[in-house]
């Protein structure tokens, strides 16, 4: 329970969060690495932020191997010091600089691995409401996690509360969140991960949208726009009336995702919907054809280790 | 879920005798540490007793109550168990001489609101406590990492609440024996009002408390769930399992039963008694708190962006001016997270020659930055390197009277820096006891302007 700075050795700084710093350190007496992320609380209006509060209530609450973990907690003169598993490399710097190595293999596996955390936290009804590939971290064993749950919380499965819609970065919101809706379910998060396996396959964000208004008209452009039958409800949402987009049919998934195979096809799709209620859950999702056709997914010594130690 | 929570593992106690040599503990360690000085027997007199400590912490437990149950907007369930959860755990392993318990309580309600998404701002919630509410706020976002760290993080709470929404549900669809269910609530929820004022959620698991809280409100509609307890909730469970739970509702109910107020006159000496043997240190109205606070401020804060010195030239020396900025926030002796400006006074006896070495600062105080453009001078900064504390010299005011010398803003600016002084003299800004008074400055700042004109 006593446990303070001395306990650890600084090894230099890893980057830089909405409420500050993040460095890599060495737990003296265990040698483990891990990630110190500092929070500075005094100049902060209403305290301790509420988002550091769900992070620390949903991190204490999941353990999976698939979802980042969350060792100790200290203060520190006004800052609250969070000991986080150290994770050397991420799903961005994946299909950012070493796309090379993302091959269909272990694109299979990372997917199987980040299903696996999606399964787990909605298991334990937390919805993540940021899921991209920044938030995707890969340790030095090859093992893709589920990190940053500053946004994540709990949910009533009854759905009888409304939440903020101002959450998930723009590329991976679902489209009910860019219709402004305040009662939403886990499913955001299914609908992102749709997108970061698209976007593993491809290399290629599935929907780039520039602006929040772009992205809606890009997903619009791209599915159809909605009917009552693709997405029952949708002219009830708070922003719907707010702005009209030209009517379209939807383009063929071949198209969108050319040159992927039609297993791979099939599985997006069922993450891809606009009717929240009929995307796949996570669960059904690691059954799906796709995991257990050739090539099959990489065994975990065949994933890229990321070795170097990045420091700023 | 309860049975592999932090709250099962690490705050549920065997009985309550557990209990009390944890809270013993820590007064004795509290008298051990601070009462070296003080002989055998008037420790006794000096020092709470943990009798004492345990009256006080009940009467501040009714505080709870009554605060959550007014405060507006109105606050759910949940969030009250989960305070006072906060609360009891807090004071296992605290002494209230160390910190007290109306600090604690605002604090323990403040993070449940936080834990149990009611989301009120520090503002609104501070709007709810009578009194200075910039100094409430200070105070609860000074404790609320004290807290956590207290609580071991330990921040997800298990109430009885939700296992009672069960209850009902499965006794409306297996119990056809009773009729309407629905008529249990109001027992229900006044014996859950009075299970937090005793023990039972640190020994109890919130399901047995819950039964408990059904099988009272079902007693006393003249109805007998027995056999609902017996044939369904426990036909597959072993008897021993079925005595345990019988023990344990009979225990919680008795608890409940017990409570009473403690009685006024007692807590009032014990509070007396308190003001005096308090912690100083973490007492907000005590100047080594606030001293320790300007210290944590000074360290790291102050972005300077410029700065600002005018002089004064008077009989016995000369007055420098000085202003300086930053982003104030926690513990700062003003309001919190609020910018900032300083105002301070340095008095050279040799007419501010060897400025460096023979200044002293007079005074220093603080300003909303609003405050300063009001008077136009907010281009400030320049941290003062040491600090005075709030002394009151009448004479300085005086001779502060030719100020109509210098430039009108000037000359407010340093009048509304005065106005401010003797504000603190009145016990504005030196935080009285309670929460203290409410600030006057607007009404200070538009007299001067009226003066000047």
């Amino acid at each position: 329970m006593a446990s303070n700075i001395t306990n650890y050795s600084v090894l230099g700084r890893i980057g830089e969060g909405a409420h500050g710093l993040v460095f890599k350190a060495r737990h003296l007496p265990t040698g483990r690495d891990v990630a110190l992320k500092k929070i500075l609380i005094k100049n902060l209006e209403d305290g301790i932020p509420l988002n550091v509060m769900r992070e620390i209530k949903a991190l204490q609450l999941l353990r999976c191997k698939y979802v980042i973990k969350l060792y100790d907690m200290f203060p520190r003169g006004m800052c609250l010091v969070l000991v986080l598993e150290y994770m050397c490399s991420g799903l961005w710097e994946m299909l950012h600089q070493k796309q090379q190595e993302l091959t269909l293999p272990r694109v299979k596996t990372y997917a199987q691995m980040l299903l696996k955390g999606t399964r787990y936290m909605h298991a334990h009804y937390v919805m993540h409401r940021d899921l991209k590939p920044a938030n995707l971290l890969i340790n030095h064993e090859g093992i893709l996690k589920i990190a940053d749950l500053g946004l994540a919380r709990l949910y009533w499965p009854d759905g009888g509360r409304p939440y903020s819609h101002q959450v998930a970065t723009r590329w991976y919101r679902a489209p009910e969140l860019l219709y402004g809706a305040r009662y939403y379910s886990q499913n955001v998060d299914i609908w992102a991960v749709g997108c970061i396996i698209a976007e593993m396959i491809t290399k290629q964000p599935l929907f780039a949208g520039e602006s929040d208004i772009e992205q809606l008209a890009i997903v619009l452009q791209r599915l159809g726009t909605p009917t009552e039958e693709t997405w029952p409800k949708h002219s009830e949402l708070p922003d719907y009336h707010k702005i009209t987009f030209p009517e379209s049919s939807p383009m063929p998934w071949t198209e969108l995702l050319p040159g992927v195979e039609p297993d791979a096809i099939h599985l997006i799709k069922s993450f891809i919907l606009y009717d929240a209620q009929k995307r796949i859950s996570a669960k059904e999702a690691l059954n799906h054809p796709w995991f257990h056709t050739k090539p099959l997914p990489a065994a975990l010594e065949d994933m890229p280790k990321a070795n170097t130690i990045k420091t700023k | 879920m309860f049975s592999t929570s932090s709250q099962r593992k690490f705050w549920t106690f065997n009985d309550e005798s557990e209990l009390a040599r944890h809270r013993e503990k820590h007064n004795l360690e509290f008298i051990a540490k601070h009462g070296h000085h003080i002989d055998e027997y008037q420790r006794y007199n000096f020092f709470l007793s943990p009798d004492e400590e345990r009256l006080l912490l009940k009467q501040y437990e009714l505080h709870l109550k009554e605060f959550c149950k007014r405060f507006a907007p109105p606050m759910p369930k949940g969030v009250v168990g989960t305070a006072f959860h906060y609360f009891k755990r807090f004071y296992l392993y605290n002494s209230s001489m160390d910190y007290h318990p109306k600090e604690i309580l605002a604090t323990c309600v403040y993070l449940a609101c936080k834990v149990e998404e009611f989301n009120v701002s520090i503002g609104q919630f501070v709007a709810n406590i009578k009194g200075d509410r910039e100094k409430a706020s200070d105070i609860i976002l000074n404790n609320e990492l004290l807290l956590m760290q207290q609580l071991n993080y330990h921040l997800t709470i298990h109430n009885p609440f939700r296992p009672v929404e069960g209850f009902l549900i499965d006794i409306k669809t297996r119990c056809s024996t009773l009729a309407n269910p629905e008529r249990l609530r109001g027992g229900i929820d006044e014996f859950l009002e009075k299970v937090f004022l005793t023990d039972a959620c640190l020994l109890y698991a919130p399901s047995q408390i819950a039964l408990a809280a059904v099988l009272h409100a079902a007693s006393k509609e003249q109805e007998n769930l027995d056999s609902y307890v017996t044939d369904m909730l426990f036909r597959d469970a072993g008897s021993d399992k079925l005595a345990i739970l019988i023990e344990a509702v009979r225990k919680i109910r008795s608890m409940v039963k017990m409570v009473e107020s403690p009685a006024r006159e007692r807590v009032r000496i014990i509070e007396k008694k308190l003001d005096r043997c308090r912690n100083q240190e973490n007492n907000p109205d005590s100047e080594i708190y606030k001293r320790r606070m300007r210290e944590l401020l000074d360290e790291d804060d102050m972005p300077h962006t410029g700065s600002t010195r005018m002089s004064l030239d008077t009989s016995d020396g000369r007055y420098s001016f000085f202003t300086s900025a930053y982003h104030g926030s926690r513990g700062s002796l003003a309001s919190p997270a609020r910018r900032k400006c300083q105002l301070g006074f340095r008095h050279c006896k040799d007419g501010g020659k060897k400025e460096d070495d023979d200044q002293k600062l007079v005074h220093f105080l603080l300003l909303d930055t609003e405050h300063c453009r009001k008077i136009g001078s907010a281009d400030v900064s320049d941290a003062p390197d040491g600090v005075g504390g709030f002394l009151v010299i009448p004479e300085l005011i005086t001779k502060m009277a030719g100020l109509r010398r210098l430039m009108k803003k000037t000359a407010l600016c340093l009048l509304f820096a005065f106005a401010n002084l003797i504000a603190v003299s009145e016990g504005q800004l030196t935080f009285s006891s309670g929460w203290g008074k409410r600030s006057r400055d607007d009404e200070i700042a538009i007299d001067l302007e009226d003066q000047l004109q």
